[in-house]
């Protein structure tokens, strides 16, 4: 009766190529999730150069969000790495702003009626970016470690104050612990953007077939429309949490290549 | 979220969904972690399936500890 159809809760993650490109056998198309990438890096460098553009002692409305947000993430480094920690300021910064805008902007409404691989695309909710941003911080940690430290990053994976036996047996988990940290890292934030898109996609579309079924029928999608107006909200702060959490959790990792030896 | 009409049911909150989230991922990882080493290794010297075991058994342990470590 309604020409609605709702959409799978999965279309929205269907990887779809905009402009194809190939180098060799190598597929290099740029695509809905490469699109949206640019355009979270693209909007937050001309938002710094907005910010900064004309600095006054006295900020203006844009340079005190970006004050604020370059201070949060400096007291944050500060705070956990402590005065060793300035030099990984940018890159914590820009793993910060990077996760944000991504998580944000993935949650704009797609205009309607545009082709499919031009929707809103959040791409934070594939694994494969989330573990490329882990492992770039894991590898930093492990090379800024054994830099700093030597041989004596090793500590890390020995507790102190063990019986000599559990030794191999603990060295053992720990590594395995440390190893899998990228992919905890990774699998939380994708996670959390998966689950919140599926759950929203999935209340919208409850409101959309209740709509079809037409009659009486109809009023039950009041309810699935608050749900999806509640939702929509927690997913912002779940996009700003995340991006927090995965910012504290590399300051933390980080903070352990730094104090490896003093353990 | 689960019952909309629901007045006694638990609010979204983002603090215990960021919790359950935490705590899930790091036990899977750990997991994930120790049985792909052990199979790496298992796929390395031919000797399938023993490594795979200790690596499942020791993925747990290290995700456990993960678990401890950050609740």
């Amino acid at each position: 009766m309604y020409g609605f159809r709702a959409a799978g809760p999965m279309e929205q993650f269907e990887i779809l190529p905009i402009v194809d490109l190939h180098l060799g056998s190598i597929n290099i198309s740029l695509t809905n999730s490469a699109l949206w990438m640019l355009i979270g890096t693209g909007a937050i460098i001309v938002f710094f150069f907005a910010a900064t553009r004309r600095a006054a002692l006295i900020p203006g409305r844009l340079q005190s969000v970006a004050e604020v947000l370059y201070e949060f993430v400096a007291d944050l480094v500060r705070d956990t790495i402590g005065p060793e920690g300035r030099k990984f300021f940018p890159y914590v910064f820009t793993l910060f702003m990077w996760i944000l805008v991504s998580n944000l902007f993935g949650l704009f409404p797609s205009f309607p009626g545009i082709p499919h691989a031009l929707h809103t695309f959040t791409p934070t909710s594939h694994l494969i970016v989330t573990l490329a941003l882990a492992m770039l911080t894991i590898s930093i940690v492990i090379v800024y470690g054994f830099y700093k430290n030597g041989l004596g990053f090793f500590k890390l994976f020995a507790p102190s104050g063990l019986p000599l036996w559990l030794m191999p047996l603990l060295v053992l988990i720990e590594v395995i612990s440390f190893l899998s940290r990228p992919l905890s890292l990774a699998i939380r934030l994708f996670a959390n953007m998966f689950a919140g898109h599926v759950i929203l996609k999935l209340f919208a579309g409850f409101v959309v077939s209740l709509l079809g079924a037409g009659g009486a029928v109809m009023l039950f999608g009041i309810a699935p429309f608050f749900g999806a107006v509640a939702v929509t909200a927690l997913e912002f702060l779940v996009a700003a949490l995340q991006a927090y959490v995965f910012a504290v959790l590399t300051c933390i990792y980080l903070n352990d290549a730094v104090h490896a030896a003093d353990h | 979220m689960r019952g909309e009409d629901d007045p006694e049911a638990p609010k979204p909150s983002g603090a215990a969904w960021g919790k359950a989230m935490r705590a899930s991922s790091e036990l899977l990882a750990g997991i994930f972690v120790g049985s792909l080493l052990g199979l790496g290794l298992d796929r390395l010297l031919g000797s399938e399936p023993w490594f795979l075991l200790a690596g499942i058994g020791l993925g747990f342990a290290a995700g456990l500890r993960n678990l401890s470590r950050s609740l």
